[in-house]
């Protein structure tokens, strides 16, 4: 009986309680790979989550609460550096961006990867070719678990003149931020520049 | 180097080493159970449970999945491992049967109603675990830890009479012992930490976790109790070896760390041939 009691209450703590989480297939469409997804997963989970201490603030990667920054230049030094990056922590640091937005905003990010677009549905369900979205995807070796950030270019561009082409390798720093559209929050880099 | 301990700043990372320590700690101490059970795909056949019951609960648009993961794999932990022998269909083929059935289930699922417009993206994390360590917040952090340190100090609280069960059975009843209250207890530890071992290897890659540890201390060791401190040893030093390699090299994660617990299987079984000349 001594032991049989314990047991019993294992069971049921065990039963009772439960490990979140699950990286990114819990968090569906709020990480990874192609231009819908890299778009879709700016919608913000809004979870207020204690930086770990111990976090620095190094160059290529300061996460720590800051004001909101001027509109980036491109060889300006960013807050949130991802071109030092390789494609694992990459994709980790933007799944945490994405998921902790109140973390990183007004921050300067820098990201490097493939120019990616969608377009925006109208209320008929067909796509607008007026409402494109851009992003900077970085894919991982088997193409399968990219991640990327929308971005909004500072000034007047149109699209297709002023964009490269789908697939180009570029380079992106803006300021992140978060913005609502139909009811949901999404993130993306505004101000940005294309650029080293 | 540089780039490692630069790597090692993030909070993302620092919470993956520990989680992930903490669960191959987990799985190599019900490994040997297992192992010893003849149950060594038991956590193929639950990680594949776990991962229909998680396209059940995406359809469902839960927003905790383990509120359904956690007890469908726990339930079905029970079911395979007590009802087994005195089933119709044995164990070995009711593990087969539940984890290609549940592993069909949750792909059909989720193909026909698709949380996210990259389906083959979140089934190829969640198969092989390529980042879903890294990807965990604080929360996630306490609760693994807090079911890690449970599942670790149940092990060693009830270490005799798991070891009997483990051993025989027959006699364990004989003498007294609630066996069927242990392989209880032993059937939720394993499915618990399942669950949480799907977040560092994915779905497929699971039963690695669980084997390769115990297996490899068998090589050398003889005594149950130098088995289990082994296994645990050496699963913790691949588990980290195998995510630091990933973090550094860009690697998946759950498939560097099966392939470090492979290269200890090859130097334990080599040491444990050159021991026994």
């Amino acid at each position: 009986m001594k032991k049989t009691l314990p047991a019993l209450c294992l069971t049921a703590l065990f039963l009772l309680s439960g490990c979140g989480g699950g990286g990114a297939a819990s968090h569906g469409g709020k990480s990874v790979p192609a231009v819908q997804s890299a778009l879709e997963s700016g919608v913000a989970a809004a979870e207020a989550v204690e930086p770990l201490a111990g976090a620095a603030a190094s160059g290529a990667g300061a996460v720590a609460a800051g004001e909101a920054a001027p509109p980036p230049s491109a060889g300006e030094a960013a807050d949130v550096d991802l071109t030092q990056l390789n494609a694992t922590m990459i994709f980790s640091q933007v799944s945490r961006m994405l998921s902790e937005p109140e973390q990183f905003v007004g921050k300067t990010v820098r990201m490097a990867g493939r120019f990616a677009l969608a377009f925006g549905y109208g209320e008929d369900g067909e796509p607008n070719p007026e409402q494109v979205y851009f992003a900077c995807v970085i894919p991982d070796a088997a193409a399968c678990c990219a991640s990327g950030i929308e971005f909004e270019l500072a000034g007047d561009y149109r699209y297709p003149d002023d964009y490269p082409d789908e697939g180009d390798e570029i380079t992106v720093t803006g300021v992140f931020e978060t913005y609502e559209e139909y009811g949901l929050e999404y993130c993306r880099l505004a101000d940005a520049v294309m650029g080293a | 180097m540089s780039k490692l301990s630069l790597y090692l700043q993030y909070p993302f990372v620092q919470y993956a080493l520990i989680v992930g320590t903490l669960i191959a700690l987990c799985s190599s101490l019900l490994g040997v159970t297992l192992v010893l059970k003849r149950f060594s795909f038991i956590g193929d056949g639950l990680s594949h449970v776990a991962f229909g019951a998680m396209a059940v609960a995406g359809v469902l648009r839960l927003s905790d999945d383990m509120a359904l993961v956690l007890p469908v794999t726990v339930l079905c932990a029970v079911l395979l491992l007590r009802v087994g022998q005195n089933a119709k269909i044995q164990g070995d083929a009711s593990v087969a049967m539940i984890s290609v059935g549940a592993l069909a289930f949750g792909y059909l699922l989720m193909n026909l109603f698709p949380t996210s417009s990259n389906v083959s993206g979140d089934v190829c994390s969640t198969l092989f675990g390529s980042t879903s360590i890294l990807t965990l917040s604080l929360r996630d952090v306490w609760l693994c830890s807090v079911l890690s340190a449970v599942s670790v100090g149940a092990f060693a609280f009830f270490y005799n009479k798991i070891f009997a069960v483990t051993f025989d059975e027959s006699f364990a009843r004989a003498a007294g012992t609630n066996a069927g209250l242990y392989n209880l207890l032993v059937a939720v530890m394993i499915a618990v930490i399942i669950v949480l071992a799907m977040n560092l290897v994915g779905s497929l890659l699971i039963s690695a976790l669980v084997i390769f540890p115990a297996l490899s201390a068998m090589r050398v060791f003889r005594s149950f109790r130098a088995v289990t401190v082994c296994s645990a040893v050496l699963s913790v030093c691949c588990a980290l070896a195998g995510m630091l390699a990933a973090i550094a090299a860009s690697t998946p994660v759950g498939a560097t760390i099966v392939a470090a617990d492979m290269a200890a299987f090859a130097a334990f079984s080599a040491a444990g041939a050159l021991r026994r000349r």
